[in-house]
């Protein structure tokens, strides 16, 4: 459907071409909004990005009435999870690296507003979906440490750990880890479901409520989790909620 | 200009970032995860044999491990922690005590206590007796209580001494200062003073008077500590924690370096380790990333296993390792008792016992 937008008017270096589209949901009218976590880097690459820390990706929207695709937000830091809120108004979007997911209204009175709906999270957040009751799923796909915290406020101590010493030795967000947070729809965390050992199911980074289960997922594990929600709907599934019942 | 480029030496031995690869007679192996494990205790730190019975130290208590029965009674109870633990040929068995200084038993379990200077009491690492019953006593460093080593590591200090005490006279003299963190000592048989250089990465043979003499083991892959010497002259030298790029890196980054030694919790610092991390705020490496539920083994862990067997000469014969994805790290002490090798995991926390010589490091 598309894989260029707009080209930056100040950018040397083309940037039209999408490299890291991270995730997408589909307005109410049908127009896709999705994000494109860094333009600098490669899918291999994102620890790269985490550690430049930069914002370089950014918010995007494709329009099949039109055929073509604009950039609605850039600057971004890692946008990666986007999920369109209730409202059918606005969308929510996590900042990975900035650990904090941003509200965005693309429709209605508010159109073009961007607020911050969460900040300062424990994690780096990945994927947001709506939960049964309202409220969001958000999956943190590694931990900060106070250690790699520090190295975010010296960007030239990051410019030469990258380069000085090979990879594996570089400080790291903890994704040894999974954890998945749930907001209500005010942000507010309500619930927090860990596997802190992270031997079966470390870096969760993408969950979906369906029929009062919590399917986990992760992009460098070979399985997939789910847990079952004691007070969840167990008629409730995404699809329907949001979309009605397929005639 | 070597400061300018950011290569600047962090001590005499040191070669930029370069740490060097295990190979040879170091080559990896999980010897020290198959040894069979005969005592348990969180503390576990020196090793001696006295009258044909094994001896070490945990926390404040020294204990005894019956050859036969595998029994581990109490020999005496302090009401300080030992840092160290050593015995001589003649019997006469010497103790480290924080704070304090040194108690001295005689053969006849006769208790005498020398009070050491303040600023040698914290951080005593190692002992060994001469031929005159006298006591060489290496001092990790001045500025620095022993808990405090990784402190002293980043600090990058050298205020490591070797003292010499005459327990008869009560003299205390020192030897030779400025050491970077002396941490394991024994004399040779021209009683040359073999000390083990923690942050210099290096084993040296010192003079009874301390002048440098020669270096023995050079640009080791891991922070060595104490060492032994067995009946036939070979030494073991028991490695402590492992040397990463990354931390000779942030030694190099003296702004990084004051944030987390000012701003973060000792748990939390970028370093090495005893034992694994249990801190949730443990600063993850790329390299220690567990995928599939798997921790590679060759994983840049903060912690590691190593002895290592060197001949009269201290060439490396064979090592014993117990890698990323092992428990057995942080050896403390090793040494060798009759056709057996044992070593003090301090960072799991157990008494190991393997059969010397079965450990093929080739």
């Amino acid at each position: 459907m598309t894989d260029e937008t707009d080209r930056s008017l100040t950018s040397i270096i083309d940037d039209s071409r999408l490299r890291l589209p991270d995730d997408l949901d589909i307005a109410p009218d049908g127009r896709i909004f999705f994000t494109e976590a860094t333009k600098r880097y490669e899918m291999t690459e994102w620890a790269v990005d985490a550690l430049e820390g930069r914002g370089n990706g950014r918010l995007l929207e494709y329009d099949p009435k039109s055929g073509k695709t604009r950039t609605v937000l850039k600057n971004l830091i890692f946008p990666n999870g986007v999920t369109i809120c209730p409202d059918g108004d606005s969308l929510l979007f996590a900042e990975t690296w900035a650990c904090r997911i941003n509200r965005y209204w693309f429709a209605g009175p508010r159109k073009g507003r961007r607020e911050i709906f969460l900040d300062n999270l424990p994690g780096y957040p990945d994927n947001i979906n709506r939960a049964s009751d309202g409220g969001y799923w958000i999956a943190l796909l590694g931990m900060r440490t106070p250690a790699f915290d520090l190295t975010m406020q010296h960007p030239s101590f990051r410019r030469r750990m990258a380069v000085r010493i090979p990879a594996d030795q570089w400080l790291f967000p903890n994704i040894n880890k999974g954890c998945v947070i749930k907001v209500n729809g005010d942000g507010k965390v309500t619930q927090s479901l860990w596997e802190a050992a992270g031997e079966q199911l470390p870096s969760v980074t993408s969950m979906r409520e369906h029929r009062g289960w919590l399917y986990l997922g992760g992009v460098t594990n070979n399985r997939i989790g789910r847990i079952r929600l004691a007070q969840a709907d167990e008629n409730w599934d995404a699809n329907t909620a949001y979309w009605g019942p397929s005639s | 200009m070597m400061r300018l480029f950011g290569r600047r030496q962090a001590n005499p031995s040191d070669h930029g970032l370069y740490v060097p690869t295990m190979d040879g007679p170091l080559r990896p192996n999980d010897h020290l995860d198959r040894a069979s494990i005969v005592w348990t205790g969180a503390h576990i730190d020196d090793l001696a044999v006295l009258n044909g019975e094994l001896v070490f130290t945990s926390k404040n208590r020294l204990l005894s491990l019956h050859a036969e029965d595998g029994e581990v009674t109490l020999i005496k109870a302090f009401d300080r922690q030992i840092t160290a633990l050593v015995v001589a040929a003649s019997g006469l068995l010497a103790v480290a005590l924080f704070g304090e200084g040194l108690w001295l038993r005689s053969a006849d379990d006769q208790w005498q206590k020398i009070v050491l200077p303040e600023k040698y009491n914290a951080c005593v690492t190692a002992l060994h007796f001469d031929s005159n019953d006298g006591l060489y006593c290496a001092i990790g460093s001045n500025a620095n209580p022993i808990s405090a080593w990784r402190r002293d590591l980043f600090e990058r200090n050298a205020h490591g001494e070797i003292l010499h005490v005459q327990p008869a006279q009560a003299k205390v003299r020192s030897v030779v200062g400025d050491l970077h963190y002396p941490a394991g000592l024994v004399l040779d048989g021209n009683g040359d003073i073999i000390v083990a250089e923690a942050w210099a990465h290096r084993v040296v043979a010192l003079s009874p008077q301390g002048a440098l003499k020669r270096t023995l083991l050079a640009d080791l892959p891991a922070y060595p500590g104490r060492l032994s010497v067995d009946g036939e002259g070979h030494y073991l030298v028991s490695l402590f924690a492992p040397r990463r790029q990354i931390y000779e890196f942030i030694l190099r980054e003296p702004g990084f370096l004051q944030g987390m030694l000012a701003k973060l919790e000792e748990d939390e610092w970028v370093g090495p380790t005893y034992g694994r991390p249990r801190s949730a705020n443990y600063p993850l490496l790329q390299g220690e990333v567990r995928q599939m539920g798997v921790m590679k083994p060759w994983a840049p862990s903060s912690s590691y296993g190593l002895v290592i067997a060197c001949d009269g000469d201290f060439a490396p014969l064979e090592s014993w390792h117990s890698r990323a994805d092992g428990q057995m790290h942080g050896i403390s002490a090793a040494l060798r008792f009759g056709e057996h090798m044992f070593a003090a995991s301090k960072g799991h926390g157990c008494l190991l016992m393997m059969r010397a010589g079965a450990g093929d490091g080739h």
